[in-house]
């Protein structure tokens, strides 16, 4: 079992006044490497990371970085369109800024009598 | 052989990681506040090593490294940007923000000038070049006998 201490991907997840604002750590990609994409409802984020090409290949005496594809995703809730995204990527971190869902959409039953 | 076992024992970079690079308030709230992980592999060529660490999101002003009696050690420390200061309430929070610090050891023949570094995307990479250790010449420095 991996160690919580060595799972890629760490995010963390700010509320602000009119977006969520993730921030995830991917060291090691290019902006090529990373893929985001919206499906019913959750954001996925799929990354491949330290591909060995890029390192050479010597004999590895320690090994603690995750190497190879991971996947991670978020629940962003089905009104959020991916149009509505803006993503950066600086010094291995990806930041994605998730609109807050207007609340003007109101589904109110109304009730007679 | 004289060639000191560079990174094989992990005695020391273990004990400094989990001792040291914990700041004192994360440390004692728990195990589980963010831990630094400054997660490093190492990689041995012909004539050289190579490791790579990872420090996602730190700027390459924030990292210092520095080579000490056979020691390198990498110290890296935010700080603070008008975009890190704007906050938020956290609802999830498992990214490492701080100060932290990891040592390894190269050998006493490695100078800073040996050590060459570059760092992108969040990963600081480093070449050691494989040096011998040169066995000191001993110096005799006899006193001058009169008489």
């Amino acid at each position: 079992m991996m160690s919580a201490k060595h799972y890629p991907m760490k995010s963390d997840i700010r509320e602000k006044k009119d977006a969520y604002l993730l921030e995830i750590d991917l060291p090691g990609c290019q902006k090529e490497d990373i893929k985001a994409y919206v499906e019913k409802g959750y954001l996925h984020i799929a990354a491949s990371m330290n591909k060995e090409k890029e390192r050479g290949h010597g004999k590895y005496l320690k090994r603690e970085c995750y190497f190879g594809e991971y996947e991670r995703t978020f629940f962003i809730g089905s009104d959020i369109s991916q149009d509505e995204l803006e993503a950066s990527y600086k010094h291995g971190v990806l930041r994605v800024k998730i609109p807050k869902a207007s609340q003007t959409k109101t589904n109110r039953i109304a009730i007679n009598g | 052989m004289l060639v000191p076992s560079i990174f094989e024992n992990n005695f020391v970079d273990d004990i400094f990681n989990d001792v040291f690079s914990v700041p004192f308030g994360f440390s004692k709230a728990g195990a589980k506040a963010p831990v630094s992980s400054m997660n490093a592999d190492v990689q041995e060529f012909e004539d050289k090593y190579r490791l790579d660490l990872e420090l996602p999101g730190y700027k390459k002003e924030d990292i210092q490294a520095e080579v000490k009696d056979g020691y390198l050690t990498i110290n890296a420390e935010h700080t603070d940007s008008s975009e890190e200061k704007e906050d938020g309430k956290y609802i999830r929070r498992e990214r490492f923000y701080g100060k932290c610090q990891r040592s390894f050891y190269v050998g006493d023949a490695i100078t800073h000038e040996d050590i060459q570094a570059k760092f992108e995307n969040g990963i600081l990479e480093v070449i050691i070049p494989k040096k011998e250790a040169k066995p000191e010449v001993e110096e005799h420095k006899y006193i001058s006998i009169t008489g």
